[in-house]
């Protein structure tokens, strides 16, 4: 007698997990043999923040003014060096949120394509330039709005331009929203290069 | 001529099973490949920074047609260039991380003007060496949707031919221009090639069929070692049990 042949089936697990391993792999093959049209991206707008509640937000109870920044040829050219991409804006508009004359805070409002549309958020600074707040204000697709979550953005409080500013080096990313994720990184190191170059230097 | 038969299956179960026990354990090898290239050769399997790349380690490559000795690569999550053949690298950064670049072009007409293609995120140039990169932004597909990039090439007048998961395309850089056009046969069996290892090796599922694919390995592993096993001890007068 052949005890492994003649055992109740039960105990017989080898033959199971084969036979669930296969079935698994057979059903996970359906989809496969399909291939899935690339379908045109859902357009869901989300407003988290309006311009006044963002403001209200980042710079609480200090007296806010707008400046709008136009880097020169030569102040365009080293931005785009030191962020490795092209700034298709022509200017920018800094918000500076002073108390008693004295500047307290910087922000500046940006947009930066998220995995196809844009993501709209606020990042206030120091006077230093280093990051305090950053605020997601709306967020354009139906899934990966993980980004707003205070988890991922308290990441950048405290920030400079010495700081890699980058997904998978100082920054975790959001599982789920890798692309918006890598976007709000990118928009933040911009939003900290923008008040480096053009008004601190 | 029942005992002949008996004893041939008997010989053939144990061949099979060396058979079985080397389509597993290579099957799980190539599914692992990262993990015993990094054991047997360290520093191969996970090259991060600069002085760790090499030209094995790269997942994509290509030589610039104007400047003798520059190379551009990719690792898995990173870019490089070398102005020495090689010898030595330094990283190129995107603004975004440079995961998974299958395929690097230069173009062949205009200097310093070079593609990266991002499987799951698109297609991003550069016009000066990678200083500065813009993404290709009216990709007719969309690799973040599923339609994932697998080879770019780049020809005369800034054309580039790309391949997707779905189709090829051609981008007339000079009209800004796409055009698709269908798979020929070649194509078509190569597409039957790499369906059939992507069948053997459990890829057709994604992550999840290399872990299907190893708990089967494993299960045939040990399916074998307990038939050799049981063939070894078989005594004299035993009955096999088969069909019991």
């Amino acid at each position: 007698m052949i005890p492994v042949l003649n055992a109740p089936i039960t105990k017989s697990w080898p033959r199971w997990l084969l036979a669930f391993s296969l079935c698994t792999g057979l059903l996970g093959l359906q989809p496969q043999l399909a291939p899935v049209q690339a379908e045109e991206a859902e357009y869901s707008e989300q407003i988290y923040l309006s311009q006044d509640q963002a403001l209200k937000q980042v710079f609480g109870s200090l007296s806010v003014e707008s400046r709008i920044l136009k880097p020169s040829a030569a102040q365009r050219k080293a931005l785009q060096k030191q962020l490795r991409r092209k700034l298709p804006e022509p200017e920018y508009t800094l918000y500076v949120g002073k108390r008693s004359g004295k500047v307290e805070r910087y922000a500046l409002i940006l947009d930066e394509k998220g995995k196809h549309y844009p993501i709209t958020f606020i990042v206030s600074m120091t006077p230093q330039a280093a990051v305090d707040q950053v605020a997601v204000m709306v967020y354009r697709e139906r899934r990966g709005d993980g980004v707003k979550r205070a988890r991922f953005l308290k990441q950048f409080h405290g920030k400079t331009l010495k700081d890699p500013l980058e997904v998978n080096r100082d920054i975790v990313h959001i599982t789920g929203s890798t692309i918006s994720s890598w976007s709000i990184a990118a928009g933040v190191r911009k939003a900290v290069a923008l008040v480096n170059t053009l008004v601190l230097s | 001529m029942k005992r002949w038969i008996r004893k041939s299956h008997r010989w053939l179960g144990v061949v099979s099973c060396f058979f079985l026990l080397l389509v597993s354990l290579t099957a799980l090898a190539l599914n692992h490949r990262n993990l015993w290239l990094t054991w047997t050769l360290p520093g191969v399997g996970a090259a991060s920074a600069s002085a760790d790349f090499s030209l094995h380690t790269a997942k994509a490559w290509a030589a610039d047609p104007f400047v003798k000795g520059h190379l551009l690569a990719s690792s898995d999550k990173q870019l490089f260039e070398s102005f020495d053949d090689g010898q030595h690298w330094q990283e190129v950064k995107l603004f975004i991380p440079a995961e998974h670049v299958l395929s690097i072009a230069y173009s062949p007409v205009t200097p310093e003007k070079v593609w990266v293609a991002l499987r799951d995120v698109g297609i991003f140039y550069s016009e000066d060496n990678g200083v500065i990169w813009e993404e290709l932004s009216d990709l007719p597909f969309d690799p973040v949707a599923g339609e994932a990039l697998q080879a770019l090439s780049a020809g005369a007048e800034d054309t580039l031919y790309i391949q997707s998961l779905m189709g090829n395309y051609v981008y007339h850089g000079s009209t800004q221009r796409w055009q698709r056009f269908p798979r020929a046969q070649a194509q078509q069996k190569l597409d039957l090639q790499t369906w059939i290892w992507e069948l053997h090796t459990g890829k057709f599922l994604g992550a999840w069929g290399v872990y299907v694919y190893d708990g089967v390995a494993v299960s045939l592993i040990f399916l074998s070692l307990s038939g050799l096993v049981l063939a070894w001890r078989k005594k004299p007068g035993r009955k096999l049990a088969l069909g019991a």
